[in-house]
């Protein structure tokens, strides 16, 4: 799929009405190279391998614009690689970074592991950490945006 | 333990405790004064880890190695390392203790007879470097009860030598290993790391940080990630989590 794939609105029509039909709160649907993602919490809707683009107003799902604006931000910091994202050196300690706080350019703010490899991902550069994008244990694809430094 | 002649390419520096070697390795890529092959060993670690904050057990007697590793490739191709270090290990053992049943288990481990002899763990450090840690049990292993694995010692295999034996059969096996991936890439370690792999086609259950899956082993991806066979659920691709074969 290229970039041009059009958002099926239908289909996410359909993953919302589900969504709340089964009380879940995310469902993930892929054809082929694209998946969807529609999940009640913060930043509902991922699109992968295609922009994101509004949908329909008033429910959960309709708020891709958000996902849209967090990819595009200026402060995005994105993925180098597929893994597991973890925001704790280890499970059962404090996270390397807090949203609010100050971080230094080259600070460590989250891991990535793939296979038994462990990626420590550097702020890029200094400045106020506003939002993580991720949760803790998450899979995470290339270029998905991890967090946002302003 | 003091600084010794490695098969080339390799370079050593000898210590004799330190926290970590992966850490004093890190430290000495972040210095600058580790160059490329740089093999940091340690008699004993006094905070050995493994994933995840798990203790790495590091007496006097077993071997406690980190590689330093200039990676020239994407970030994402340096675990694939892991692979090319299991496979050099487990050719070492054939060496060292003949005889046995030496298998690879995803993503890094190596295992004697169904049992494990060794742990990984791989760390990038900076900018296109990589720091490969490598624990093996030469005279002692954990107690079963402190173990995740089922643990075996290179001593209980009929091993007579020392670490320092370890870790020269263990760089001679590398050293071509590690050559072919700068040269070939993936494809011919994937292919000799599945022709020695531990559970392929059986069920298996994966452990992530929040659920465990239950599949078939199917093989591996061009990148190295585990192929889970779900049945109808179709082939989940795993890139991180323990992996448990119920039935071996």
């Amino acid at each position: 799929m290229g970039n041009k794939t059009p958002i099926d609105s239908e289909l996410v029509r359909t993953l919302a009405a589900l969504l709340d039909e089964t009380n879940l709160t995310e469902i993930e649907y892929g054809i082929g190279e694209m998946r969807i993602r529609v999940a009640r919490q913060a930043a509902p809707v991922a699109m992968h391998h295609a922009p994101a683009t509004p949908g329909h107003a008033g429910h959960a799902v309709a708020m891709p614009a958000q996902a849209a604006s967090d990819a595009d931000h200026p402060g995005v910091v994105t993925s180098p690689m597929v893994g597991v994202a973890y925001l704790a050196p280890e499970p059962g300690t404090p996270k390397f970074v807090n949203p609010g706080d100050m971080v230094a350019e080259g600070q460590t703010v989250m891991l990535i592991e793939a296979m038994k490899t462990f990626n420590p991902i550097r702020a890029p550069r200094g400045g106020k950490l506003t939002r993580i994008l991720v949760t803790d244990g998450q899979p995470v694809e290339f270029g998905e945006p991890l967090l946002i430094i302003e | 333990m003091t600084s010794f002649e490695l098969p080339a390419p390799f370079s050593h520096l000898g210590l004799n405790s330190v926290g970590s070697t992966n850490d004093e390795a890190r430290r000495r890529v972040e210095d600058g004064s580790a160059a490329d092959l740089l093999v940091v060993t340690a008699r004993r670690q006094t905070a050995g880890r493994g994933r995840r904050g798990r203790v790495w057990e590091s007496p006097e007697g077993n071997l406690h190695a980190s590689f330093v590793l200039r990676i020239e490739r994407p970030l994402a191709q340096a675990a694939q390392i892991g692979f090319v270090a299991a496979l050099a290990l487990a050719e070492a053992l054939d060496e060292l203790a003949p005889g046995h049943d030496v298998r690879c288990k995803w993503p890094n481990d190596v295992l004697a007879d169904g049992r494990k002899v060794a742990g990984m763990l791989l760390e990038s450090a900076g900018d296109g470097w990589l720091v490969l840690g490598i624990g093996v049990d030469v005279e002692c292993r954990p107690a079963p009860a402190e173990a995740l694995y089922a643990a075996i010692a290179l001593v209980e295999l009929g091993y007579g030598g020392d670490t320092a034996g370890v870790l020269n059969a263990l760089c001679r096996s590398f050293g071509p290993w590690l050559a072919r991936w700068r040269d070939e890439g993936f494809a011919p370690i994937r292919a000799a790391w599945l022709g020695r792999a531990r559970g392929l086609g059986e069920a298996a259950l994966v452990r992530l940080e929040a659920e465990t899956l239950s599949g078939v082993f199917a093989g591996l991806d061009e990148e190295g990630g585990l192929l889970l066979d779900q049945g109808a659920a179709g082939i989940r691709r795993i890139l991180a989590g323990d992996v448990f074969f119920p039935g071996l």
